[in-house]
Order: C-alpha cells, then structure tokens, then sequence
C-alpha cells in the first residue's frame, strides 16, 4: 500500500475520549450482538436484517424528531415498528422455509434487510439524517467531554442487559428458549414450541436492535445502509462468542467497540473499521491454527505420522472385481449392453435451450444498436454475469455462502486499470495478471476461512470488501482516491480497436460463453460429481477419498477467477476504476441474480442477470447497473431484495424452474401452504 | 496376547492395519477403551458385541471420521490416526455405514464413481477445459464403477437413483462404492442388516472373494451364522473393551463370551 499507517499517542483526556465513544459504540454493537445470538441459539437462523432493524428504529425516531414529535411517542414507536418488522420477517421468510436449510434461511434475511434498505431510501431518501439529542447538553468526565445522549444510550443498555438476564434466568419462556437453544428435538418432546419461540426470539431481537437504533440517532445519525456496518461488526462480536454465550457477545461488542475507537483515534479514522475487521482475521486465523482440527495440531500429527503424500497408491495391481458365481451373468450383461449404456449414462445436458437463449443475446445488438442506454444494458449484462456465474457455481454447487463477489470485481478491475493506465501494459496480460490477482486473493480468503463451519466465509468475504472499499478512496497515491484510476485507454487487442459499444458487447459475450462453457464443463466433471456428493453426506463423500475443503477452494478460486474477467472488462469499458462502481451493492446484486435465476442451475445466474438488468432499465431508466448497486437507482434495491426473498420462499429452483412443471408445481404449492397457514 | 493369536493364524502375513490403546470419550462417557488389534490381508476378520459396545465407533475412529482421543492406528506402517478421512481412504482403507446416506439425486453410477475421485489424474484444468485426458479419465472411472456394480449384482440398477432403490439394494451400493476406490483393507458395518436370506448368502460370497484378492476385510457384524461361516479370527467387544478374541471356535466356547454376548443374544 502507499502509505504506513502511524500510530498517534493520545494525551490521557483524548484516550479518556475514545474509550468513552467506544463504549457507546460498543453498547451497540453489544444489543445487537446479543439480539444475533438470541436469534441463532433460539432458531439457527444467522439474521442478516439485524442490522438494519437498527437503521428502521433510528430512521423512525429521526423522521418523528423532524415531524416535532415528543420521543416520548417516536421511541417507543420506533420499538413497535420494529419489533413488527422482525415479526413480520419471522412469520413470512423464516417460518415457511424452516426446513429449506441454513443457505436458505441466511439468504432470505439477507433479502429481507435488503428490501428493508430499499424502503428506507424511498421513504427517506438516501442522505444520512439527525435529531436533536434527548437532553441537549454535554458533560465532563476524566477530561473527556461528553454529549448528554451518552447516558441515554448508556443506562439503555444497562437496563437492557438486565432485563435480558432476569428474562433467561427466572421466566419460564426463559428457560424454554434456553431449552430450545440447548436442544431443539429434545425441547419439541418437552411439549415446547419451537414456532412460537422463534416468534418470540425474532420480536426480542428486534425490539432491542429498533430501541438501539432509537436511542443512538441523535449521536450517530442514519442513513438507509448503515445497518450494514452494525450489523456486520455485532456479528463479528457474535462469532466471537461463537454464537452461543450472551455474556461473550456484549462483552465482545463493547470491546469491538472500544477497538474501533481507539483505532480510529490513534491510527487513522477512515481505516477504523479496516482494523475492526481485522481483529475478524486474526480470530479466525488463530481459531484455524489451534482448534480442534487447525493448522498446528495437523502439522503436529503430519510430522507424527511421517508424512502422508497424496494419493499414495500402495497395491501393486489393481483391484479388479472378480469374475466369478451369479455376479457373472450380471456382469455378461453389462458387457453386452456396454457401449450403449455408457453413452446413455454420459453426462450431457439438454444444451438445445441455453443455446437458442445465448443465440438471441447474441443478436440483440441489430435492435438495440440505435438506444446506447438499452445496449448498456445488455453489455453490463456481460460483465455482471461472468461473476454471478462464478457466484452460482460457488453457491449452488459448493454450498459455500459469499458475500464478496464484488470483491473480487474490484480487485481485478482496479489490477488491470492500473498496469494499463499507469504502466503501460497491453490489455491483455494486464487481463491475465488482474484475473490472477482476485483468484489468489480468494486463495487466501479461502485459506483462512473455508475449513470452519457456518457462515465465516461469508463474513470474512464481506469485511474484505469493505477493508478494499475503504483501500480503494484512501490510498489515493496507487488507486487514485475517490475519483478513481482513470486513464485507461479504450481497448485495442492487436491493432483492431474494440471499445465501440458493439463490438466491446461481443468481447462480453466471448468471455461470458467462455466462464459458461467452464461452468457446464466443471459442473459435469469428477469435481462437480464431488461436490454433489459432499454436498449430500460429507462423511460419505470423504470416506471415498475425496477432499470437501480442496473441491470447495476450487470452485471458491474459479468463481473469483469469472468474478475477475467481469471486472476487468468493466474497467475497460468505462476507462476507469472507481470505488463506487464494485461497493456492497454490486455483491448483494450478484446474489439475487444467482437466486432468481436459480440455485444450483448454471445457466440461471446469468438469466438472473439479464432479467433483473432489464426490469432495472425499464424501472429506472438507468443503463450502468452499477449505479443501481450505488443506490442513486432507488427502486432496485426493493425490488432485489424483495425478488430474493420471494424466490428463497417459493422458487428456489429460479427462473430455469420455469421450464420444468414438477418445480413450478412445487413452487405453487409452496404458496398455498403459506396463504393456507396465514 | 493379540500378535501370537495372530501370527499363529498366518504365519507369513505381516498385519496391514494396526490399532494399539484406541480409546474414544465422548464427554465423560467412554465409548472405546485402550483397544489393542491387528488386521490381516487377505482374511476376513470379525468384530462382534452387543449394541452399544463401541463397534462403529472403532471403525469411525480407523476411518477418520472420528478422532480417537488417545491411542495409534498405524496402516501399511504409517500413523493415520489424526489424518483426514479422505486421506486415509486415499491410502487404500475403504469403508461402509452401518445406515448408508447415499447421494441425494446421483445415479448408483454416478455414486460409484465419486469413489474414483483417487484414481482420477486430472485436475481443474482438465475439467474446465474437458480436455481429452480428462475424458479418458471419466471412461476409465465408468468402467471401474460399472464393473463393481456388476460384482454386486446391481449392473441393472446403474442408471437408477441410488437413494430410490430397495434398501438392501442401497447397502450393496455402497459396498460397491467402497470396492471403487480399490481398498487394501475394507471395514464393514453390519453389512448384512435389511438383507434377505438369499442376498444375505451373496454377500457371504461377496466378502469371501474380496478377501481372496488379498483384501484384509473387516466385519461387524450381529448375525453370529453369518460371522461364524466366514471369519477367519474374531474380536469380541463389551462396553468398548476387548473381552475375547481368537478363532470362531476359540471364541464360540470362550465362557466369558457366552455369557455376555451369545447369552443374552439368545435369552
Ligand atoms: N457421536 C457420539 N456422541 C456421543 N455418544 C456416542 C456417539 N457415537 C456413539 N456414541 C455412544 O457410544 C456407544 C457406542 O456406540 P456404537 O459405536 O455406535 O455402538 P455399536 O457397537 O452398536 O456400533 C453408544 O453408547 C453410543 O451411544
Ligand atoms: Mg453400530
């Protein structure tokens, strides 16, 4: 990076500052850490809206507070209002799926902050807004000068705390949730019910997230995302307590806090949560070298056990099954039917409709060609689908959760605008380097995270971003700051230019098929098979000699690798790379494509693509699906969010199930079980 | 003592599995205890006891899928304990359930082919590209599948969903997917529950030719007939403690046995 971030000394007063900030931060992170834990212990289900239930109770008590209402009124409002919305969440995408597994229940709440995100921009726009504090007025205390609201939200999460206790500890329904938490099937037979729990544990969280979100706008203020760093960094403190102590949880929120604090008044303020994240990193890392299965307990049995190479073959011949008794007529006719039934086993797939779709993208440009704004459209399509491609392989056949696709897109976008624009490089293998450059990188990530169970990746995935956004405005030395790389030359492969819209769409398209064939191919082969089969039962499937981790970091690599092409081709279409071109949006984009093309499908996340990049032209009238993950295209973002949730509900198969009637039918039975039930 | 038994039984055959102390806790509960045992090739060794007496649990701990909290497994001399399952099944131990959970959606084919993920010489590359390599390779591991189908009797059923066939028919597709991955020593969990007398005497049949290709075979198995007729030595487990081991006449008039284990399964 350009520069190294120095450490300042603070004088007793300014250290006195930021503790005290920390810890009203830290009172944060810590109420909604605990309502993640609440949540997860009670129903397993990771809350990804949980930050944003924050953001709808600061939002509330902001817009009473302009509206000149007493907070009197607008807080226990705001608790109301939010408390419902998590029943609401509860009842309408948690229930309905409680089966569908964990990647179900964790993406639909990840579409339901999402939607809530998108509702908060429409009803109050996208600048960040205030209220007056409760009691106008600061105060001293250890030379640190503090605003009156710090009591507020200090003595909230006191008493909060407390009551959570009393509640676990002496209540019945305490004790039944701490029951369910325990064990679920144990607590079913003990007459508790699960339903009404999960109920209650979903209105707790949210009643304490809203009045966190209530007490703390006058201090912070609020705008339509910043659930999303809450809420990442309470689950950073959750993940910490590894889901399960309550007392970790605030323990670790406030002192996550307290990091943030102190970072950003010692080191550097933008670089703040980098650092907080960082500490997300490290946890991990350390966790992977000591745990139970880490790095050093195997280094320790490898040097034990003298070394075990791969794949040591220790029969001299092979083991061929012997020709003998009544499995002899059997195999006679194998034998016979041989040819025929091999080819009739052959993976091949139905390839007749992919290829008339690919067929009329490919001709779109004869009608599109006269309306730049509609050919946008169909080129970002190209790029946004590389990666979502590589996010469908990752998701659907890995089963692997990440919300750092758009990571990726950035890595490699900024990679390759900066080796053509500031050292000259031809397009090519600055291409090459770019795409090398986001597959290591998920390597690492990878590394570090893939081998511990729940949702790590996708924590770590997400933070990375973030860390990258933060890079990418700062570090203008090497990226160029908030205005970007620019200077990228319009793109010229071998003296034939390709940067007018036309033909840059066929550069798309070639790439596009390229990452589709690779998906296809790999999905058929011995590693797809694999991952099917871990996918299935993971004991099994090791039992067989083959590696879940090692096929799961393939496909996590490949899908960084598509991910890459996509963003360097993004950068040289515009000519630039800027940070808000490949932000959280980008990433939240490429999962409801995934999702709304379908699961599992290969060809779906680019459908996803392509019908979601049009619904966005026709609703916004925006070209670049970029501003749309920006947030200037307001509309998008409901309409993503809402899509993910109805597709996890009632379509998990996507889009392409529309093509198969036995799914559609499912689908509509799923909605009438759900209208049955209301 | 355990090695003159077994040296005594095959005086040329060095033992290719080796387990000494294996203890399992679960909690505070000890489901293994200081468990000491060799394998053979080529014979068909037998691990009997009550239900609850440890025994999947011990093949849990040589196959990897459990780690053995204290205690050494050695294979071909090599210390696998603490080594990943699929690295243990890559160094030729191959392993059924005593409940298979075969693939959801795959075809006994398909099945049976991830077993060859251990043969397979081709890498991403290979794949994403279908390279021709890669498509030897997949021919190679559908003829290998197909034939250990074809030694089970399930040829017919390849094409079908495995998890949709008869559930004896589902036990035999995962003996045939272990038989894939070519093992040297193979550990079976009472493989004969939910046969018919007919396909129970088959695979009778089936284990004793494995055992003839030089397979050291490892069987738990309840049906004491079926155990007597073909293991070559037994082991008799109780709450996971080595009580008896031997012959299957040694073991059959062992009084301790017969009181604690054939007593109660015939009271
Ligand atoms: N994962 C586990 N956690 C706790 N206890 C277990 C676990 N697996 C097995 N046990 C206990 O260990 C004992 C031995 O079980 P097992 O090996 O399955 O017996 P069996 O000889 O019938 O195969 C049983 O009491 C069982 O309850
Ligand atoms: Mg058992």
């Amino acid at each position: 990076m350009g520069h190294l971030l120095a450490i300042t000394i603070p004088s007793w007063s300014s250290f006195f500052q930021y503790i005290f900030s920390g810890l009203s931060a830290g009172c944060i992170y810590a109420l909604v850490a605990l309502g993640f834990v609440i949540i997860a212990n009670v129903t397993g289900v990771y809350n990804f809206a949980q930050g944003d239930y924050v953001m709808v109770g600061g939002m509330i008590v902001a817009a009473a507070a302009r509206a000149h209402w007493s907070y009197w009124l607008a807080v226990p409002l705001a608790v109301l209002a939010v408390a419902g919305v998590a029943l609401f969440q509860e009842r309408f995408t948690v229930a309905p799926i409680r089966r569908a597994g964990p990647l179900a229940l964790v993406v639909a709440s990840l579409g339901f902050g999402v939607a809530l995100q998108g509702i908060a921009l429409l009803l109050w726009g996208k600048d960040a807004i205030s209220a007056p504090p409760f009691n106008p007025g600061i105060f001293k205390m250890l030379g640190a000068y503090l605003s009156n609201q710090v009591i507020w939200i200090w003595c909230t999460a006191f008493l909060l705390l407390i009551a959570i206790v009393v509640l676990f500890r002496f209540t019945a329904l305490g004790r039944a949730m701490r029951a369910c938490a325990i064990n679920p099937t144990a607590a079913r037979l003990l007459g508790i019910r699960i339903g009404r729990l999960s109920a209650v544990a979903f209105v707790l969280g949210g009643a304490l997230s809203g009045l966190v979100g209530a007490v703390t706008v006058p201090l912070t203020g609020v705008s339509f995302n910043s659930g999303l760093t809450i809420g990442l960094v309470a689950f950073i403190a959750a993940a910490l307590a590894q889901f399960t102590s309550p007392i970790g949880a605030v323990v670790a929120g406030l002192a996550l806090g307290v990091i943030e604090a102190l970072a950003a008044g010692m080191v550097s303020s933008e670089y703040r949560q980098a650092i907080v994240f960082g500490v997300l990193i490290v946890y991990l890392f350390v966790k992977d070298l000591i745990g139970e299965d880490g790095v050093i307990r195997r280094l320790v049995r490898r040097f034990q056990t003298g070394g075990l190479r791969r794949g040591t073959m220790t029969r001299t011949g092979s083991l061929v099954p012997p020709v003998a008794t009544d499995a002899t007529s059997a195999l006679a006719a194998v034998a016979a039917a041989g040819p025929s039934l091999a080819r009739r086993l052959r993976p091949g797939r139905k390839a007749a409709l992919p290829l008339v779709g690919l067929l009329l993208v490919a001709l779109s440009p004869l009608v599109l060609q006269g309306t730049p704004a509609a050919l946008d459209t169909m080129i970002f399509v190209m790029f946004l689908g590389t990666g979502a491609t590589g996010l469908g392989l990752i998701m659907g056949l890995a089963g692997q959760f990440s919300l750092g696709q758009g990571a990726m897109y950035l890595l490699s976008g900024y990679t390759a605008a900066i080796l053509v624009a500031k050292h000259g490089w031809s397009p090519i293998p600055a291409l090459i380097v770019a795409v090398l450059v986001a597959a290591v990188a998920a390597y690492i990530i990878g590394w570090l995270t893939m081998r511990l169970r729940g949702f790590n990746l996708a924590i770590a995935t997400l933070a990375i971003q973030l860390i990258l956004l933060v890079w990418a405005v700062q570090d203008v030395g090497l990226t160029g700051g908030p205005l970007g790389t620019t200077g990228v030359p319009p793109l010229k492969v071998l003296g034939v230019s390709l940067a007018e819209p036309v033909r840059f769409f066929y550069v798309g398209l070639v790439f596009l098929v390229i990452c589709l064939v690779i998906a296809r191919n790999v999905t058929d082969s011995r590693i797809g098979r694999s991952l099917r089969a871990i996918g299935s039962d993971e004991d099994g499937a090791q039992s067989l000699g083959v590696s879940a981790a090692r096929n799961k970091m393939i496909v996590f690599v490949l899908g960084a690798g598509m991910a890459g092409v996509g963003g360097v081709l993004w950068a040289y279409y515009l000519q630039f790379a800027a940070p808000s071109t490949w932000n959280v949006g980008l990433t939240i984009n490429l999962i409801a494509y995934v999702i709304i093309g379908g699961l599992g499908s290969i060809y779906g996340p680019v459908l996803g693509a392509l019908v979601l990049g049009w619904v966005g032209y026709f609703v916004s009238g925006s070209s670049s699906p970029s501003l749309g993950g920006g947030g200037s295209s307001k509309y998008m973002i409901i309409i993503n969010g809402v899509l993910v949730v109805l597709f996890v509900i009632f379509f998990r198969d996507g889009v392409t199930a529309g093509l198969k009637p036995a799914q559609l039918r499912a689908g509509r039975d799923r909605v009438r079980a759900l209208l049955g039930r209301t | 003592m355990t090695t003159a038994t077994a040296t005594a039984a095959a005086p040329a055959a060095e033992p290719i599995l080796v387990a000494r102390g294996l203890t399992k806790t679960f909690g505070g509960f000890t489901a293994v205890e200081d468990v000491d045992f060799e394998i053979l090739p080529g014979r068909v060794t037998a691990l009997i006891g009550p239900n609850g007496a440890g025994k999947s649990t011990i093949i849990n701990l040589l196959s990897g899928t459990l780690l053995p909290t204290s205690g050494t497994v050695t294979l071909h001399g090599r210390r696998i304990d603490g080594s990943h399952a699929y690295e243990i099944a890559r160094l030729g131990l191959g392993r059924t359930f005593q409940t298979p959970k075969l693939f959801a959606g795959m075809t006994a084919l398909e099945t049976t082919m991830v077993a060859r993920e251990r043969h397979a010489r081709t890498g991403l590359f290979g794949a994403a590209l279908r390279l021709p390599r890669m498509r030897r390779d997949e021919a190679a591991a559908r003829q290998a599948a197909l034939d250990w189908l074809g030694f089970v009797g399930l040829a017919d059923a390849a094409d079908q969903i495995a998890m949709s066939l008869p559930v004896g028919h589902q036990r035999l597709v995962d003996l045939a997917r272990a038989l894939a991955t070519e093992p040297d020593i193979l550990l079976l969990d009472e493989p004969a529950a939910g046969l018919d007398g007919s396909e129970t005497r088959a695979l009778v049949d089936y284990i004793r030719q494995i055992a003839a290709l030089g397979v050291a075979v490892l069987l738990v198995e309840h049906d004491m007939s079926m155990v007597m007729s073909i293991a070559d030595h037994i082991f008799v487990l109780e709450q996971g403690r080595k009580i008896a081991e031997g012959t299957p006449a040694e073991v059959g008039n062992d009084p301790l046995v017969i009181a604690t284990y054939l007593g109660s399964a015939h009271a």
